[in-house]
């Protein structure tokens, strides 16, 4: 598919062509995969008919791993070795989480570390082992690999939180055509089947976080307006507050196990409330009693009011009333709890929807996205335009911060600063990248760390330096530093500090190969094959199609790199042939962004005034 | 920047905008140029898409904003507003601006004053906005002058507002 060569909607593949996507919800309690066959989306589920899978992981000291509702049983037996929730340590340092019920292994850098029987496991390989499961269900129902997937988180995670989803798909062997915010998944799963124009706010709340956002659906177009939400707010703090009331009332809960038993105990008693108005609650030698609906809704009535915070900052920042709010949709199992749905339809004076499951309508949406991006959905013409979460800056004197992609902005986003020097001759610059909301640095999140050397000595406040911050579609940021008066340039993509690094990826894919059958190298080179076999094409296109603006010699050196990437394409190497796809990049950079100029100057000179009016 | 924005969006370089026409290209272009529809493509062109996007999202955010299209085409036409560096600012603007702050100290969260400063900021800015209109709109930039000044106060203000606009809300 070459640039400028975008095919016109409504025209899909063929039939057998078909590429199989899915989307994927990897949620904090449950997790599950979904697809579209025959335009209608598929909640795919296991041998015994079970659609979600328990996000819980066990390791064995064999090395093997049991995942899902077999884990979850195994939770109150073998508490430290079976980890549920591990979506709420994503992307997190140690200093960042509070009380664990795992025993955590301790190292001042670097992802938290989980300490078990089979080793120290960082929270994306245990995600990845979901994901590993998952994976394997859709191939086993759909007949094949799966060729992408969407994966849809918070959208209320941050950069690091996102990085370590992305990194954990990698490690299972996925290729991630999008990251996507749930709540923006459940507007799809909602926008498409009604199409109605309008505002929705989309009301998540899950087992571990709660994400508000407010999308506007027009022509096709879901625009993100405002995101926000709490990272640390979910059903599990509903059930941690009972329990609570539980050990006030004389609950003795004197071991990891028991107090295990306790969470998975107000969970199901908190599940029965939303039918029944009391419940009696036994859990031997440690608490009986019982528990009555209304007891429930004074527990957990702080926990919805801290739900509505963000709300009503959502509403602010998009500068939009409550009155012009079309639908309010509910996503979440958290959701279904009635004293939970009477507050949100008095906050928004408006009966929520719900009318698809809340949780599966996360995976339902993200499906129909994987089904698009793959080149399947053709008569869906419809396009996501998503925001970022949270403001992203940089440290300036003084411990301060300097936000340079406020929250809220429309994504890819790229925004440049200058800054300059403080000291005379000073020669080298600090960038300290933050993300967050707070003045103070010391109040937000680190990113990154690094240094801009080689600043020709001039006296304080000479030199020009320009910062330019970059976020993709998936809510991911590059940052490049320059020094404009010389060209000195230093570029990072942004791998947090508590993030892992490449080589640890690399590592714990070749560890993959011994435990699993899953054959990472294998994979690595059929990515670059096919990456290879893109670029060609694309290239090969473009050259045909816009010679014009083609200089003889750079023709000679695109061709050149052409017919090298195609003799290194059949080797068995994907160092060598990622080698070539870059020369070849390089040759036909400028030359692609001509295209790209000239093809955005026909799209606009093409169209009298009026087509506008 | 490497791409102008009016250009992007085939626009003439003038304050002056329809602003609904702007939000009809903009959502055209991006339909084009989102990374989604490179989704399947090689790693350039989903590189340059995310690139061609943000300058679309970035181009359409600073043009939407009147203060911030007037500081845009100042630049253009070469004429820094200096808000980083040059401070000094016209004195009754800044005696005016005193006399709000230390009613808004004072008002000790008393809804009916900071609603007067609100409505008062409200038609100041309003009559500022319309002046930089007209600065701009002569010919051959005999307004710059004017127009610079006008963008500095009425960044001024609009940090104000939205001070004001917190302090409505820690009333309300």
């Amino acid at each position: 598919m070459a640039l400028l060569q975008i095919s016109e909607p409504g025209q899909s593949p063929l039939p057998h062509e078909r590429r199989r996507a899915a989307g994927i919800d990897l949620g904090t309690t449950n997790s599950l995969i979904a697809t579209v066959r025959d335009g209608h989306v598929q909640v795919l589920a296991d041998a015994e008919g079970r659609i979600l899978l328990p996000s819980v992981v066990r390791f064995h000291a064999d090395g093997t791993t049991t995942v899902g509702q077999a884990a979850a049983e195994a939770e109150v037996l073998d508490p430290l070795n079976t980890i549920a929730s591990v979506k709420r340590l994503m992307g997190r340092g140690h200093g960042e989480i509070g009380a664990s019920p795992y025993e955590l292994s301790h190292t001042d850098e670097g992802p938290v570390r989980l300490r078990t029987v089979a080793g120290d496991k960082t929270p994306v390989e245990v995600s990845a082992h979901i994901l590993r499961t998952l994976k394997a269900r859709a191939e086993g129902n759909l007949g094949g690999e799966l060729g992408g997937v969407v994966i849809t988180v918070p959208a209320y995670f941050d950069e690091p939180q996102r990085q370590a989803t992305k990194d954990a798909a990698r490690l299972a062997g996925l290729t991630v055509l999008r990251l996507l915010n749930e709540p923006t998944a459940a507007a799809v799963a909602y926008g498409l089947d009604r199409n109605p124009e309008g505002l929705y706010c989309v009301y998540d709340l899950g087992g571990g976080t709660f994400d508000v956002s407010l999308l506007r659906l027009s022509q096709g177009v879901f625009e993100v307006l405002a995101t926000g939400g709490d990272a640390l707010l979910g059903g599990d703090d509903m059930d941690a507050a009972v329990v609570c009331h539980w050990v006030a009332e004389g609950a003795r809960a004197t071991s990891p196990s028991e107090t295990r038993q306790l969470l998975r105990v107000a969970r199901q008693a908190r599940e029965r409330l939303s039918a029944e108005t009391e419940t009696a609650i036994d859990v031997p030698g440690v608490y009986q009693g019982s528990l009555t609906r209304a007891t429930l809704e004074g527990l957990i009535d702080p926990l919805i009011e801290r739900t509505l915070i963000p709300c009503r900052r959502v509403l602010k920042d998009a500068g939009v009333k409550v009155a012009d709010i079309h639908e309010v949709v509910l996503v979440g199992g958290a959701t279904r709890t009635p004293h939970v749905r009477a507050r949100i339809e008095g906050f928004f004076r408006k009966a929520p929807l719900h009318d698809i499951d809340p949780d599966q309508v996360v995976a339902v949406g993200a499906a129909r996205q994987a089904d698009l991006l793959i080149g399947n959905a053709g008569a869906a013409d419809m396009l996501l335009l998503d925001v970022i979460p949270l403001s992203l800056g940089l440290e300036i004197m003084g411990g301060l911060v300097e936000k340079i992609i406020p929250r809220n902005s429309p994504i890819p986003a790229s925004r440049a600063q200058e800054f300059t020097t403080y000291k005379d001759g000073q020669t080298a610059l600090a960038v300290h990248v933050v993300q967050g909301e707070r003045d103070l640095v010391s109040d937000c999140r680190s990113l990154a760390r690094f240094s801009l050397r080689g600043i020709p000595p001039m006296v304080a406040g000479a030199a020009r330096i320009r910062v330019t911050f970059r976020v993709d579609a998936d809510g991911l940021l590059s940052v490049t530093a320059r020094e404009l008066t010389q060209g000195i340039e230093s570029e990072i993509t942004v791998k947090p500090s508590f993030g892992l690094s490449d080589a640890d990826i690399e590592r714990m894919l070749g560890d993959s190969i011994i435990h699993a059958s899953d054959d990472a190298l294998v994979r690595a080179l059929r990515e670059q094959q096919v990456e290879a076999d893109r670029m060609i094409e694309a290239v090969e296109a473009a050259m045909a199609d816009g010679a014009d603006l083609l200089r003889d010699k750079e023709r000679t050196a695109i061709e050149g790199q052409i017919a090298l990437l195609k003799s290194v394409k059949a080797g068995t190497d994907p160092q060598v042939i990622r080698a070539a796809i870059a020369s070849l990049d390089q040759a036909s950079a400028d030359f692609a962004a001509r295209r790209m100029d000239a093809g955005l100057q026909k799209a606009m000179t093409g169209r009298s005034v009026t087509e506008f009016s | 920047m490497a791409r102008n924005y009016f250009e992007l969006f085939g626009l003439p370089v003038r304050f002056d905008i329809d602003r609904e026409e702007l939000a009809r290209r903009h959502r055209e272009l991006i339909r084009t140029w989102h990374p989604d529809r490179f989704a399947q493509g090689s790693s350039q062109e989903r590189r340059l898409a995310v690139e061609m996007s943000a300058d679309l999202n970035d181009g359409v955010k600073v043009l939407r904003d009147p203060i911030d299209r007037a500081r845009y085409v100042l630049k253009l036409n070469g004429v820094s507003t200096d808000e980083e560096t040059d401070t000094v600012m016209n004195p009754a603007f800044l005696q005016d601006q005193m006399v709000w702050r230390e009613r808004l100290e004072e008002s000790q969260g008393d809804a009916r004053v900071v609603d007067d400063l609100v409505a008062e900021v409200a038609a100041l800015r309003a009559r500022k906005e319309e002046a930089l209109g007209r600065a701009l709109a002569q010919e051959a930039g005999a307004g710059f002058t004017d127009a610079r000044q006008l963008v500095r106060e009425l960044q001024f203000l609009r940090r104000f507002a939205d001070e004001l606009d917190e302090a409505q809300a820690g009333v309300s």
